[in-house]
């Protein structure tokens, strides 16, 4: 008997860990979408396990349940943070880049801005910045520097009565926790007065954000997107949006998203009908149309959901499945309670 | 001695490479399958030893480590705060991906369903922008794909395989 378990323990080693197959299931179940993807190529045990469709599904769940919702110290507001993303919405600018969290504190008037790093628990106040819209915070992996980059007004012209938007950056060590820096702005792109920036995305190092700039000619605002590269802090070429009239209501319930390692723009295309576009080409500002969501049609619909206009139905982020069969957006309703809807899926091929 | 009067009854383990644990009876019943051995023999002897043919010592320890301070936090009400998650976090900070290893196998074995979820999170997080390569020399598996094969695979789902860190 001695011998045998010996024996067994020799031909472990050599063959190196065997884990169980219900172990590996569950550690699967718990990494994200794009590494499933990838971990499909691990071997055909693993291919077969992830393309299951009961597995997406339990994966899905599983990536819900990760969203996290992080009480400030007062406890007098909730954020929700997705494990890589941010939950835009007017109240929350929390972001979760690795273990450290952007947040703000909901003074009427100088809304300050803090990091909390959730691993040694400690909070970072930063330094006070006025007239302040959309916010985002990044990772530079290059120079391993988080940076908080926002957008604040800025008035000038004789009478300082004109206004237009700049980009300020900071950049936070986290090996030099303790040091203060501070703001810096950064140019404008040539010869545009930016008016508004909502709804930043960060994406395989740059940051797209949906800017409208007013335009002189005509008196009709022109919106599109400005990408950011963030180890450079350089701007890049704007990117068109989708359609062209574009009703300048503001960017109430349009965002930017991600699928399949894509900008994605989600916004109400009618009253009744609200369209998700990914951008197939940034040069060309070539979008694919990936799905209408009709109100009629709508499985699920909530019934306060009367129409795609307004802020009742505010996008935030697309969760989808290993498998391309399952996608789910999460949308925050008016009262601010958060909903999933389940996209029934035509399998559409954008590569 | 408790202020019960009552002894404190330990268990005895008795580990792969021949070890004997001494372990306070709740943490012992943290172990689903040491909790059904006693179900199962609820005559026995007060100094039984309980054999874990598939646990070897130092995986054990750690167990037995990680298990005490999560009885302590229910019992102090702690439970799902943060202090469990600082415990947590810095617990699996000094631990390698062998030693990880080795835990999940043992409370796997020994049917830890809190542990077990514990670190299989932990793992998952040191995969996520692993490469393929990488994974299947944490996971000790072999590629069965022909080149082929996995180059249509790879070639499906390209967005996937971009960003990953290196290895």
């Amino acid at each position: 008997m001695e011998e045998k378990m010996k024996n067994l323990k020799i031909l472990e080693t050599r063959q190196g860990f065997h884990f169980p197959h219900d172990v590996v299931h569950d550690i699967l179940s718990k990494v994200s979408a794009k590494s499933l993807i990838r971990f499909k190529c691990v071997c055909k045990l693993w291919f077969t396990t992830i393309s299951e469709s009961t597995f997406e599904e339990i994966h899905l769940q599983q990536q819900m349940s990760k969203i996290m919702i992080i009480n400030h110290v007062d406890n007098s507001k909730t954020y929700c943070v997705e494990e890589e993303g941010i939950i835009p919405g007017k109240h929350v600018v929390g972001l979760k880049s690795n273990n450290l969290l952007l947040y703000e504190d909901s003074l009427l008037n100088c809304k300050r801005l803090y990091v909390y790093d959730t691993f040694t628990q400690r909070h970072k106040l930063l330094p006070c910045i006025t007239f302040r819209h959309g916010c985002s915070f990044v990772y530079d992996a290059s120079t391993q520097i988080y940076k908080v980059v926002v957008f604040r007004d800025e008035f000038y012209g004789s009478t300082s009565n004109t206004r237009r938007l700049t980009c300020c950056i900071y950049s936070l060590d986290y090996e030099r926790w303790l040091e203060d820096e501070e703001w810096r702005q950064l140019k404008a792109p040539v010869s545009q007065i930016l008016v508004s920036c909502t709804s930043p995305k960060f994406l395989k190092g740059i940051l797209y954000w949906l800017s409208r700039r007013s335009a002189v000619t005509n008196g009709l605002d022109v919106a599109f997107i400005q990408p950011l590269e963030i180890a450079t802090e350089k701007y890049q070429e704007i990117i068109k949006l989708p359609y062209l009239n574009y009703s300048l209501h503001g960017f109430n319930n349009i965002n930017l998203s991600e699928i399949k390692g894509l900008l994605c723009l989600m916004n109400p295309a009618s009253v009744f009908e609200f369209d998700i576009w990914v951008l197939k080409d940034s040069i060309r500002s070539l979008w694919i149309k990936l799905h209408t969501i009709s109100l009629v049609t709508m499985v699920d619909r909530p019934s306060w959901l009367g129409n795609f206009h307004g802020e009742e139905f505010s996008p935030c982020l697309v969760l989808e499945g290993c498998n391309n069969k399952l996608t789910y957006i999460l949308f925050q309703s008016y009262g601010r309670e958060l909903h999933w809807h389940k996209i029934d899926h035509r399998r559409i091929d954008i590569a | 001695m408790s202020k019960l009067g009552q002894a404190k009854r330990i268990i005895f383990l008795k580990t792969a490479d021949g070890q004997l644990f001494e372990v306070d009876e709740p943490v012992a019943m943290e172990f689903e399958i040491v909790k059904s051995f006693f179900d199962e023999n609820e005559d026995a002897a007060d100094d039984t030893v309980v054999p874990l043919p598939n646990v070897s010592a130092e995986p054990l320890a750690g167990i037995i480590e990680f298990c005490k301070a999560h009885v302590e936090f229910r019992a102090n009400g702690a439970a799902g705060k943060d202090e469990v998650k600082k415990f947590n976090a810095e617990y699996i900070k000094e631990k390698s991906n062998e030693q990880l290893k080795e835990l999940i196998l043992a409370a796997n074995y020994l049917n830890i369903k809190e542990m077990l979820d514990f670190l299989t999170e932990t793992i998952a997080n040191r995969l996520k922008n692993k490469s393929v390569e990488y994974v299947r020399a944490f996971f000790g598996i072999e590629n069965d794909f022909t080149p082929q094969e996995e180059e249509a695979v790879r070639k499906e789902y390209e967005w996937a395989f971009e960003g990953v860190d290196e290895d």
